[in-house]
């Protein structure tokens, strides 16, 4: 086989010169990070009780390193402190489901006792719209229409609830069928279908406006039945479309009965939508025991993951046409990435991070943002 | 009797009389033999202590329990009859002579020494088909015991061909306080286990310095991960360790290595030069003096006089069923031996023969101690006839290895067990259809490793509902649930016991004469000649019915293998 | 005589007098107690009819998603915690079952034990035998309950439930293989329950008849010990055989067998009511998967999920039938788990705090003992040893744990000697 390549756009990200530049602090683990469409704020759900908003602009780019040959200094000195982070305050309990409204305006949050909050979430005080408790148990995951009127949710109570999004508590559709909790659920971009996944790697396909099953997807490779212990492992931790719906990206872990102890082997599973068929199994350089959890599509065309376990954490690369990863960028710290997304400049990408930090890293070799220019403005 | 013993002992005492004037090792050759020197010790506290001593035993009892104690099986029927039969004699001397030079002998010692030295641990680094392999050529080849267990305390399993050796250590992980502990137990019979806090709160011998002064030998070692993966020991350079009492914790102590009382030299090497190689990560280290072959050298030897008097009431313990110490690991003076004389006279005995097993079993064997029946002599009752007089052959469990020996060869089911094997490995092989994988080995090799693993797997489920507690002795005899239905209704035992395949049950339907059906019966199974009563009940059963005879005698096969007579060693 | 209080091994007590076992030696060989029997004796003999029932969540049970929750902290996980049956206690939302009995409870929150080894088999025997496995191995509280409460019965003393793939493991120590779990794996029957095709009911009747019969003429003129305690262990497995039906738990009513639900810890909560409604003294039911170094949170959701309604239920049922009186309940763990939360949402071993409970027969409950701090990472009040609980455990159904047992011609302290019972818990 090739060695697995990926060649830059001109003008575009390019994977391989991946760096850190810049930690956002906080102090208890980061579940779930997303940025605003216009690039101002980066919202992150976390270990507390608490949604999470950075401004940006206030926060310091990290010293890059002045000669080339000389090791770089880690961690990176930020050029000046700060931190933009405000509070948002409504859920009671940690919040792992974060999507934001293509309008920029307002964004969903859900929490692990199943409470569902809409925010306006670019006020200098966000304050909550309306909030309910949308599942019994947790939410685990969160997703907004393309056209904004509905938000879907998924949670251990083993169903997906889809509701509009102009008032509290109104519900559009709910889809029953999953045997185990819900990990994920996600919009195809043309807004009519609706797709979610569960523990044991079943991707359901509902039709959005009449709740029905439209087919199953076999994503069943990311979970795993221990004979042994007896118990599930696994499930879907990332789900994602590509811009045009025409591919599907699962991602979680595979591999052999290990016990409960053991995530198995970090993966991504491609699927052509049309078909349903899997097209790639995407893996790292080399086997981790890890778990993949947050998963993009580049509008390069490239497909980029976040994962690890406690033993090492990673972002990992791919091209569609190969199965391993064409790079991987290995964290200086011993934990998995949560959840990864790409900023509205497609050249940056936002990490949650287990050690209360979310860290954006440039996906270019030259700095966008000099650290100078933060000074002047802080 | 009496009159007999008064006679023995006085040419016993004269002969003492001559080893205590002569102290060369000539002397003992003119002891008299270790048989009559036992039944001296132990008849004569009978005497003292008035016990009534039971009969010799019958032949049949005799075979059964020295066939068993010395190859680890009971006879079969035809050696049974034979032996019964036989007018000869010197038929009991030369039975012994003949069971202690066959390969079972060799075989039954290795898995004796295996459960007593390993306890019945898991393997990790060496097996137990190694190990055992390695103890039985040892006794095959008559090895001394001394120089078998110096072998095991100075093992680094380095060396291939005593890599089975350094089992001991390795599978106790080099853990220094086991090793101290199991050291003290095993070899010397002192469980110095609470002697590693303070001094011992009940055993004024065992001091606290003896359980540190052990450790200094093994403290410096550990194991070490060969590049070839395999686990090795490496040693670091230790001259003594500091202790404190845990009553006292301001008051350290320091003791180099010592065995009990006595404090060993070491030499000296000036600082920098003490290694042949230096400990680093990726080379085992080496020191120019080992602790361990120190202690290897140093406790199997007469200097040591704990390690022969141990080895001597362990291997007592085997024949006896109990030893003159009991437990074996508690000796000291709070629980003193039933026969004190005894045990040093073995001691020495032992010592005297340059630790020569072979010798030291053919004397217990010989003892007419060892050759009394268990039966309790008339008039008397049980409770006038302590454990610890020998007064009474002590009945002992047969062992999980004992066991499943003796049913095959009671069920004549040998060639039911090979077929079994053969179905097995065929379904096993049909599965796996890269049946040339392991292309290197010869078919011969493989197929035989492939039958013992199988063989290996039966025998493994009698020990799991027989054996001992992992790290724990093989304890007394004791009747459990999970036993007798195993015994009753498991497929490994009830599918030896319906005729087929040539077995025991298929041989006796097809026999006419129902008094002959009941002495093969009772030969195969209890070694012995059916009484009158036993061949009329058995004589009733069969005769209700022709039809259901195959059944029927499978019941009575069953009742017997069940039976207590056959559980025990009596 | 001096005892180092971390040294308690069988070596140390082979001098050691106790009147109590001595008489009680005595007492069972006569046989018949009448008026001369020792208060002491009379209350040991009153206990034989109490009956033990063990929960054993085999990995560690989270304190913090059970019974010692702290929510909205640092270190508590994402889980609210709910109130109960008794007004200022609660317990993890993962446990609302649990929760509307906890007057039946008595919850010790400020459970501990030092220098435990690392693996899971050395803690959980620190727990059931209260020493320090290092000195071991010392029985099992099961096997303790066989031979102290059960010894005389025909029924096995100690029955012991688990998940599929669990063996017999030799617990007994030196009580003996008579006193070792009867182990019911995946809570089916026993091993070698049923009679081999060959044999059919009448046969059978006549192999055990003829068995005996040879067992009599061998035993006549020989010490009986032996063929005593292998007879017997025949008269067990035929009574067994015999009641084979003990173990269906298909017998009990569909609607319980609804109530209790069908996953397996559920059958096995109906079968332990089903064996302690037949008499059998000891039953321990072990639910696995509690060691959760990764995934912590979706783990006690889906285990506890499991647990919570039936062990509920089964308390409550007992209680109905008025068996709670004499029937203590524990509910055991080897460690707990830690504050900090690992990088794969996990919680590692943790054995400076965690949480025990009990109920039934001789318990103070509808309280808590002990109390750890505001986010859980180390014990405010009243630390309780393991070794304290094992005294507890006899004490509540009135053994003694500072009587001995008889090891051959030694005497051995039951509980650890340094360790006494936790009074507060006792009723």
């Amino acid at each position: 086989m090739d060695e697995p390549k990926y060649v830059p756009k001109p003008d575009g990200a390019d994977p391989v010169a991946t760096r850190l530049v810049a930690e956002l602090k906080h102090d208890r683990g980061i579940l779930a990070c997303k940025y605003d469409p216009a690039n101002q704020f980066l919202f992150a759900g976390a270990r507390d009780y608490f949604v999470h908003r950075w401004d940006l602009d206030k926060e310091p780019v990290l010293e890059p390193p002045t000669d080339p040959k000389k090791k770089p200094r880690y961690p990176p000195v930020p050029a000046a402190p700060a931190d933009s982070r405000l509070e948002m305050v409504k859920h009671q309990s940690w919040v792992g489901g974060l999507s934001l409204f293509s309008d920029g305006d307002r964004l969903a949050t859900g929490d692990f006792v199943g409470q569902l909050v809409i925010w306006s979430g670019r006020a200098s005080e966000p304050k909550p719209m309306f909030s309910f408790e949308a599942h019994k148990g947790s939410i685990r995951k969160v997703a907004v229409s393309p056209d904004g009127k509905l938000v879907a949710t998924a949670g251990n109570d083993g169903a997906v609830r889809v509701w509009h999004t102009d008032a509290a508590e109104k519900l559009h559709q709910e889809m029953l069928g999953h045997d185990c909790h819900v990990y994920h659920v996600a919009f195809h971009p043309d807004g009519k279908g609706l797709i979610s996944a569960d523990l044991k790697g079943v991707v359901k396909h509902w039709d959005v406006e009449s709740g029905k099953l439209i087919r199953e997807i076999d994503a069943s490779q990311l979970h795993t039945y221990s004979v042994k212990y007896e118990v599930d492992v696994g499930g879907i931790r990332g789900m994602t479309f590509n811009a045009d719906g025409s591919q599907l990206a699962c991602a979680g872990a595979t591999g052999e009965d290990k016990g409960i102890a053991h995530s198995g082997d970090g993966r991504v599973l491609l699927f052509d939508w049309e078909s349903g068929n899997l097209l790639k199994e995407l893996r790292p350089e080399k086997k981790e025991v890890c778990t993949a959890w947050g998963v993009q599509f580049h509008p390069d065309g490239f497909i980029v993951a976040s994962g690890g376990s406690r033993t090492g954490g990673f972002l990992w690369f791919w091209t569609p046409e190969n199965d391993v990863a064409f790079h991987q960028l290995k964290f200086r710290q011993r934990a998995p990435g949560f959840d990864v997304d790409l900023a509205p400049d497609n050249k940056t990408l936002a990490v949650a991070d287990h050690d209360g930090t979310v860290r954006l890293y440039e996906m270019t070799a030259e700095a966008i943002v000099e650290p100078a220019k933060v000074d002047a403005k802080t | 009797m009496v009159s007999g013993l008064t006679d023995r002992c006085t040419t016993l005492l004269a002969s003492v009389f001559v080893a205590l004037n002569v102290t060369s090792f000539q002397a003992f050759a003119e002891e008299p033999p270790l048989g009559e020197l036992i039944d001296h010790h132990i008849d004569a506290a009978l005497v003292e202590r008035n016990i009534p001593a039971a009969e010799r035993s019958s032949d049949a009892e005799f075979l059964r329990r020295v066939t068993l104690d010395l190859t680890g099986t009971i006879p079969d029927s035809a050696t049974a009859r034979e032996f019964i039969e036989s007018s000869d004699p010197q038929k009991r001397e030369k039975l012994i002579d003949q069971l202690l030079s066959s390969d079972e002998f060799a075989t039954q010692m290795a898995v004796v020494f295996d459960v007593t030295l390993m306890e019945r641990r898991p393997d990790n680094y060496v097996t137990t088909p190694e190990w055992r392999n390695y103890l039985a050529q040892s006794f095959a080849e008559n090895k001394l015991l001394n120089q078998l267990i110096a072998e095991i305390l100075g093992a680094d399993g380095v060396d291939e061909k005593l890599r089975p050796a350094a089992k001991f250590y390795l599978d106790r992980a080099v853990e220094k306080d086991v090793l101290v502990r199991d050291i003290g137990r095993l070899f010397l019979g002192i469980d110095l286990q609470c002697a590693q806090c303070h001094d011992h709160p009940d055993i004024d011998d065992y001091l606290h310095q003896h359980y540190h002064g052990l450790s200094v030998f093994v403290a410096g070692s550990k194991t070490f991960k060969q590049p070839d993966g395999k686990f090795v020991l490496q040693e670091v350079v230790m001259r003594e360790v500091e202790f404190a009492s845990v009553f006292d914790p301001e008051t350290t102590k320091k003791t180099g290595p010592r065995l009990l009382d006595a404090l060993m030299e070491i030499p000296d090497f000036p600082e920098g030069e003490e290694y042949v190689e230096k400990p680093s990560r990726t080379v085992r280290s080496v020191p120019k003096f080992s602790l361990r072959k120190l202690l290897a050298e140093r406790l199997p030897q007469d200097e040591t006089p704990e390690f022969a008097r141990n080895m001597a009431n362990r291997l007592w313990a085997m024949m006896m069923g109990r030893g003159i110490v009991h437990p074996l690991d508690m000796h000291h003076s709070a629980n003193p031996p039933s026969h004190p004389e005894l045990l040093s006279a073995l001691g020495q005995n032992l010592a005297a023969s340059k630790y020569d097993i072979k010798s030291f079993l053919r004397g217990v064997c010989l003892s007419n101690t060892y050759q009394r029946s268990s039966l309790i002599p008339n008039k008397a009752i049980a409770e006038q006839l302590p454990a610890d007089s020998f007064a009474v052959a002590n009945m002992k469990g047969l062992s999980p290895e004992q066991l499943f020996e003796s049913l095959l060869v009671s069920t004549q089911a040998r060639a039911l067990l090979e077929k079994q094997i053969d179905d097995a490995i065929a379904e096993e092989s049909a599965a796996t259809t890269e049946a040339n994988a392991e292309a290197e080995k010869s078919d011969d090799d493989k197929t035989k490793e492939e039958r013992n693993k199988h063989r290996s797997a039966k025998v493994a489920e009698f020990v799991t509902v027989f054996g001992s507690v992992p790290g724990q002795p093989e304890g007394e005899f004791a009747a459990s649930l999970p036993q007798a239905l195993f015994l009753a209704n498991s497929e490994t035992v009830s599918d030896w016991v319906p005729a087929g395949s040539g077995n025991l049950t298929e041989r006796l339907v097809e026999m006419d004469d129902p008094a002959a059906i009941a002495e093969e019966l009772f030969l195969s199974v209890l070694s012995r000649i059916p009484e009158a009563e036993e061949t009329q009940l058995v004589m009733e059963q069969l005769g209700s019915s022709d039809a259901d005879r195959p059944k029927t005698v499978a019941a009575l096969v069953w009742s017997l293998l069940a039976s207590a007579e056959f559980r025990l060693n009596h | 005589m001096n005892f180092d209080p971390s040294c308690s091994s069988t070596a140390h007590l082979v001098s050691r007098r106790s009147m109590l076992s001595n008489m009680l030696a005595g007492a069972a060989g006569v046989g018949a107690l009448g008026q001369l029997v020792h208060p002491l004796v009379a209350k040991e003999i009153e206990a034989k009819k109490k009956q033990v029932l063990i929960f054993l969540l085999n990995g560690g049970l989270s304190q913090f998603e059970s019974f010692d929750p702290k929510p909205n902290t640092d270190t508590g996980g994402p889980f609210r915690s709910i109130s109960t049956a008794v007004p200022g206690i609660h317990f993890s939302e993962l446990m609302p079952y649990t929760a509307q009995i906890s007057d039946k409870l008595a919850v010790v929150r400020s459970m501990f034990a030092e220098k435990v080894p690392g693996s899971h088999g050395g803690a959980r025997e620190y727990v059931v035998t209260g020493r320090p496995p290092q000195q071991g191995p010392y029985p099992w509280i099961g096997p303790v309950y066989s031979k102290l409460l059960a010894d005389n019965v025909d029924l096995p003393g100690n029955i012991h439930i688990t998940p599929s793939r669990w063996g017999p493991r030799q617990d007994a120590a030196f009580l003996g293989p008579r006193h070792a779990s009867l182990v019911l794996s995946g809570g089916k029957p026993p091993l070698n329950v049923d009679r081999p095709t060959l044999f059919d009911k009448e046969l059978d009747d006549t192999r055990y008849k003829l068995r005996q019969i040879a067992d009599l003429r061998f035993s006549q003129r020989r010490r009986t010990a032996y063929t005593e305690a292998y007879q017997s262990s025949y008269d067990q497995a035929a009574q067994l055989i015999r009641q084979k039906e003990l173990f269906d738990v298909t017998k009990e009513s569909e609607k319980d067998q609804l109530r209790y639900g069908s996953h397996d810890v559920g059958r096995h909560c109906l079968m332990a009511r089903r064996l302690l409604e037949k008499g059998v003294t000891c039953v321990k039911v072990t639910h696995n998967n509690y060691d959760s170094h990764m995934e912590n949170f979706n783990f006690h959701l889906e285990q506890l999920g499991e647990f919570d309604q039936p062990f509920a239920t089964l308390m409550q049922d007992l209680d109905d039938r008025g068996m709670l009186d004499s029937t203590l309940v524990m509910l055991v763990t080897e460690f707990g788990r830690t504050p900090t939360i690992q990088p794969d949402n996990g919680r590692d071993h943790w054995p400076p705090n965690w949480s025990v409970v009990l109920g039934g027969c001789g318990i103070q409950t509808g309280g808590v003992l002990g109390a750890t701090n505001d986010n859980g990472t180390e014990i405010v009040d009243r630390p309780v040893h393991v070794g304290e609980m094992f005294h507890t455990y006899l004490r509540a159904v009135g053994l003694d744990p500072t009587a001995t047992h008889q090891v051959g011609g030694n005497k051995v302290p039951i509980g650890a000697p340094e360790r006494s019972a936790v009074e507060e818990l006792l009723s």
